[in-house]
């Protein structure tokens, strides 16, 4: 359960650091769970705005998107729909991010903050990209097997993991989906 | 702004951090009744709390100037062109935040990623932002010096420019025929601002 005034603390944050991308996450964490049509109709934007927003928030792993089957027409034929959800942690240890920096600091050294920085900034990175951010702020002076002893360092200790599946499927029997839309209603009340 | 409401008062800090066990707060984002702490205080602060907040701004410059800020496109119209009249000055193009993602399936959901085929272009990325604007400050000073040593050969190029120039006038008053007759140019009594056909229409998507 996530308080009015958490709600609002975070919905703040939002629009701090990405700007209008504010209306689709307060949507989502105000409603719960929707689909991208929903999300459309609700925030009344653009569709091509909405999926730059759902985009970056998905990026800076504000949201999880996940599919569940949907029962489509009289026949009882099923079909997988899409749904966004706002992560709320996540979005408040956003708050938290100089902490961690300077944890990982002490922890690890200055190679492994500088490469941290690059995740917190970017939200998720591929090694290619963080190898490419690591050599253009060395003017090129990084090496490759360097970045990635760093990198590993940084993964053993667990402060870096692989990102979630893009939109991944969940199997829900008919009660699941009872109780996934009362959780909804429950959310949206507060 | 979030770092005065969140930090500065401790509002809102308590109520959503640790939610299950704190006591809930009221979030205001402007409150009126705001007691700013001493100077002295703020000069006291340790230095590890001098770093935190450096990096917290640090931070959220980096996003307020990144492709990742969006902004609402109503109000973004009136602005955008003078800030692509800028950042052209500046010899940079606004970024999409695609060039930084991996756009494809198994990082985000299909219908996010249908029709933008924007694939990331390493020539592209811009990761130092800072290093950039001093790089146009290196660019200026480089031109300022080339500029001196080639005052002389410009000299010469204006004199060449000049005798240009009069071979394009005696050119000009050669072809005596006029608009009607080069089959150019020439008023047809058409009426060039009210077409009514217009092919290809300007519309906002």
């Amino acid at each position: 359960m996530v308080g009015q005034q958490g709600v609002r603390y975070t919905i703040s944050l939002i629009a701090t650091h990405f700007g209008d991308v504010v209306a689709v996450c307060e949507c989502l964490i105000r409603r719960g769970s929707l689909s991208f049509m929903e999300v459309v109709r609700f925030t009344e934007l653009h569709k091509g705005q909405v999926k730059d927003c759902l985009l970056v928030l998905i990026q800076h792993n504000c949201v999880q998107a996940f599919s569940i089957p949907k029962t489509v027409g009289m026949g009882g034929a099923t079909k997988p729909v899409t749904l966004y959800m706002a992560i709320f942690d996540n979005i408040i240890h956003r708050m938290r991010f100089s902490k961690f920096l300077q944890i990982v600091k002490e922890h690890l050294g200055n190679q492994c903050a500088e490469l941290l920085e690059g995740f917190l900034q970017h939200g998720r990175l591929t090694f290619e990209l963080l190898y490419d951010r690591a050599s253009g702020l060395s003017g090129g002076k990084a090496k490759r097997d360097d970045v990635l002893a760093t990198f590993n360092k940084l993964v053993h200790a667990h402060y870096l993991e692989r990102c979630p599946k893009g939109d991944p499927f969940l199997e829900t029997d008919a009660n699941d989906e009872v109780s996934f839309v009362r959780k909804r209603t429950r959310v949206s009340i507060d | 702004m979030a770092f005065r409401g969140g930090r500065g008062r401790g509002r809102g800090r308590g109520g959503s951090f640790e939610f299950r066990m704190a006591k809930h707060e009221p979030f205001i984002p402007f409150p009126e009744d705001v007691k700013l702490p001493d100077v002295s205080k703020i000069e006291n602060f340790s230095n590890e709390e001098k770093v935190l907040i450096n990096w917290k701004i640090k931070f959220e410059r980096f996003w307020k100037t990144s492709c990742y800020y969006l902004e609402d496109s109503k109000r973004q119209d009136a602005e955008i062109e003078q800030y692509a009249e800028k950042l052209k000055r500046k010899g940079q193009q606004p970024q999409h935040f695609g060039t930084y993602m991996k756009l494809n399936v198994s990082n985000f959901p299909a219908e996010l990623i249908q029709g933008g085929k924007r694939g990331h272009d390493s020539k592209r990325l811009r990761w130092d932002t800072k290093r950039d604007e001093f790089s146009l400050f290196d660019k200026l000073e480089e031109k300022e010096k080339d500029g001196d040593g080639k005052d002389n050969s410009v000299k010469e190029k204006k004199d060449g420019d000049e005798e240009e120039e009069e071979d394009l006038e005696n050119e000009e008053a050669e072809s005596s025929e006029d608009d009607y007759a080069q089959n150019e140019y020439f008023d047809d009594d058409e009426d060039d601002f009210n077409r009514d056909d217009d092919p290809v229409e300007d519309y906002y998507d």
